[in-house]
């Protein structure tokens, strides 16, 4: 009775403390569980992989620092089945805090190619075409003129005569669309992008939003769904390319059975103590 | 005729702006259609100039904090001096790039970002992970049978996603892939309907000039 | 040795936004307020490289921009694309938004504010029809298939599918508040808010792993960018 009193009055520092450690320790010693590969994720990537080379797969990043920790890898995993599979790929973003997350994503991705001899070009394989304002108004805009609507790249280069746009002025010429989502973009590229234009449209984002899309999913409006960290690292391990996302699941796994035991615990002590404080 | 441009003006302006933009949609013609085409580069570009004032009124907000000496305003300095740094770094780094643009890798104002921005911006949100799980121990009680639902969901959710779960007990992963494709599909879709629907009967009442909230901001 | 400041002071920062977590510090601030500073500066470069230059600046004046590609060849009969003017009036528009910090011209701003909405609610409301309501309400009123001679689970499905019926259903009449819950409503009503609470656990239970991605995404970088600057490499 006094033990379940305490406990529930347990120090928040301790329960910090008891996070931390469930966070450190399976970083530095792996147990590498394994992992069965939801449907949703698998759907992503079969209808990738089988693209023909050279189609065009536009991935918005639409998100910024706070959520990179989990939608990072996620971009980077799809970028690089992408050019594994000799997909050409144009990035953008909605969000005014994400553009050099995909300066970021590119370039290490890049250069993880051009480690095993495959050198990607800029503005052939692959476009950067930065932030613009507006949300709703830029999918419309890149639906009835593209290259108005993103006359130039990231940097300045004129998209007109560029290689990788060639005879694309519309995204409802796309062959295949991913939303790496954060907030309410992955709604919008839904209802005024996927609707209007009818490219086939895959959804990624943070597991906060991930419930949210799953009647898109059942309405066939979205192909799949990649959610948080969990749906990261299945799309890792599918590529064959384990990465940090592979890599925090086990800490994923120690923390969750952390809070799990909290609120089963703490609900005993809390019927305990009811019971016999009388109320 | 001052508060003609004041009151109706703008209650004219939304009605004839959504009005067209509506019928655009349903009677499609090559007029209405670079109507609407001119307008969505208009909205991207006001868009931008809305994004302006923000900053704008965040740096007039610490400027006055400044101004009138309030607590904590020293820290007030730090922003403008990070502001202008930023600032600076990027037209420097814009001024000696190849392609004339600071924002691409290698640059003073990219290693800004990745070494200044991405670490402080991730971590505040980092320690809402501390928060969650204080939150789960002290909030989470099965007070009443809907509570009771929730908690048994989110352990079901929480236990169905991790590896974890799944070598404790292998059907961990299909109850939960249950409950967020059947039980949670729908409550997800009713609520989707309930907004949805609620999003029409906004569009029209600001098209009946009824819904005028947006017209705050001086009389 | 390459010493890497840049992995050496974002571990810094990281530690010092952590520090909150014991209580809010004269750390803490300084790193939030450095960060509100360093997050502006970057939005500022970012809105003009990306949007006011590209889409505005020359758009009216072409020369400022990138040449046609055709004649970058032959220096002699280099050209621009056309200007295009109508780009002023949504600028104009745009100027009205920033005077609302000026009260007396702050009025201007619901011209501006007008156009937006009014057009937005105008695009607005058929995709939202087109797009979120009729695709939801076919999707949910699907064909009932108990028995399928290719699908063997297609009993199981067809029960699925009626649950979900039943759910959104439920959900929706406890969203009507215009009707009383009583009677008949009142059941479906409560069997709503249970669907409603099973659907909020999921989702709660789904957010978990969204706090702590990101507390495990700082960590990694912790133990294994920051230590490693200092000679310290823990492998991974």
């Amino acid at each position: 009775m006094k033990f379940w009193k305490a406990f529930l009055k347990l120090d928040r520092r301790i329960i910090y403390l008891v996070v931390a450690l469930g966070v450190i320790i399976p970083l530095l010693w792996p147990m590498g569980l394994p992992m069965r590969t939801s449907p949703e994720v698998q759907v992503v990537y079969d209808d990738i992989d089988a693209l023909e080379p050279g189609s065009r797969v536009w991935l918005a990043m639409d998100y910024d620092p706070a959520s990179q920790p989990e939608l990072q890898p996620m971009s980077k995993a799809i970028m690089r089945h992408c050019f594994e599979k000799n997909l050409r790929v144009l990035v953008m973003t909605l969000w005014p805090g994400g553009p050099n997350l995909i300066v970021e994503a590119l370039d290490s991705v890049s250069a993880e190619f051009a480690a095993e001899g495959k050198n990607l070009i800029e503005g052939t394989d692959y476009v950067n075409l930065g932030y613009k304002p507006g949300g709703v108004a830029v999918i419309l805009g890149s639906g009835q003129d593209l290259k108005d609507t993103f006359p130039t790249d990231m940097f300045g280069a004129a998209t007109a005569t560029m290689p990788v746009l060639e005879d694309l002025n519309s995204i409802k010429d796309l062959d295949y669309m991913v939303e790496i989502a954060a907030g309410s973009t992955a709604d919008w590229w839904i209802v005024y992008g996927q609707k209007n234009y009818g490219f086939p449209l895959a959804i990624g984002c943070t597991a906060v939003s991930a419930s949210q899309y799953y009647p898109y999913l059942n309405s066939k409006q979205i192909t799949g769904l990649l959610g948080g960290l969990r749906g990261a690292a299945e799309y890792e391990l599918l590529t064959g390319r384990p990465g940090i996302a592979t890599a925090g699941m086990d800490a994923q796994s120690v923390v969750h059975l952390i809070v799990v035991l909290a609120i089963i615990f703490a609900n005993i002590a809390y019927i305990v103590t009811l019971r016999k404080g009388g109320a | 005729m001052a508060t003609f441009f004041r009151k109706q003006l703008p209650i004219l302006l939304a009605f004839v702006f959504g009005m067209t933009m509506l019928i655009r949609y349903y009677v499609p013609h090559p007029i209405s259609e670079q109507i609407y085409n001119e307008f969505i580069k208009w909205v991207i570009i006001i868009a931008g100039f809305a994004a302006i004032l923000g900053i704008l009124s965040l740096l007039h907000y610490h400027w006055n904090k400044i101004k009138r000496r309030q607590p904590g305003y020293g820290f007030s300095f730090v922003t403008y001096i990070a502001f202008f740094t930023m600032l600076v770094v990027g037209l420097i780094s814009g001024s000696i790039s190849e392609t004339g643009s600071p924002l691409e890798a290698g640059t003073g104002f990219h290693w800004m970002y990745i070494n200044l921005m991405v670490p402080m911006q991730s971590t505040m949100f980092a320690i809402l992970g501390f928060f969650v799980a204080s939150a789960a121990f002290r909030a989470f009680r099965a007070r009443n049978p809907e509570a009771t639902l929730l908690l048994i969901a989110a352990i079901l959710v929480m236990l169905g996603r991790v590896p974890l779960g799944e070598a404790i007990w292998g059907s961990f992963p299909t109850i939960s892939d249950w409950i967020l494709n059947v039980l949670n599909m729908s409550g997800q879709r009713g609520i989707l309907l309930g907004v949805g629907l609620s999003q029409i009967a906004m569009a029209l009442r600001i098209l009946f000039g009824i819904e005028r909230t947006y017209m705050g901001g001086g009389d | 040795m390459n010493i890497e400041w840049g992995v050496i002071i974002a571990g810094f920062l990281t530690l010092m936004m952590f520090s909150f977590i014991f209580k809010d510090n004269p750390f803490f601030k300084f790193g939030e307020h450095l960060y509100l500073g360093i997050a502006v500066g970057y939005y500022v470069n970012i809105q003009w490289f990306n949007y006011m230059r590209p889409n505005l600046i020359e758009k009216l004046f072409p020369v400022l921009g990138p040449p046609n590609e055709a004649t970058l060849a032959t220096p002699d009969t280099l050209s621009f694309p056309d200007p295009n003017y109508y780009v002023l009036i949504p600028a104009l528009l745009g100027i009205f938004i920033i005077l609302r910090i000026i009260p007396k011209f702050a009025w201007l701003s619901r011209v501006s504010f007008a156009v937006y909405i009014g057009g937005y609610a105008g695009i607005n409301f058929p995709m939202v029809i087109n797009g979120v309501i009729l695709p939801q309400l076919v999707a949910a009123t699907a064909a009932l298939v108990f028995v399928d001679a290719v699908n063997k689970l297609a009993f199981l499905d067809g029960i699925n599918t009626l649950l979900m019926m039943i759910g959104t259903f439920c959900v929706l009449v406890y969203f009507f508040f215009s009707i009383e819950h009583k009677g008949a409503a009142g059941f479906l009503s409560k069997i709503g808010i249970y669907v409603l609470m099973i659907t909020f656990g999921a989702a709660f239970g789904y957010t978990v792993m969204a706090r702590m991605s990101l507390l495990i995404g700082r960590a990694q970088f912790l133990l294994f960018e920051w230590l490693k600057a200092f000679g310290l490499n823990l492998g991974a």
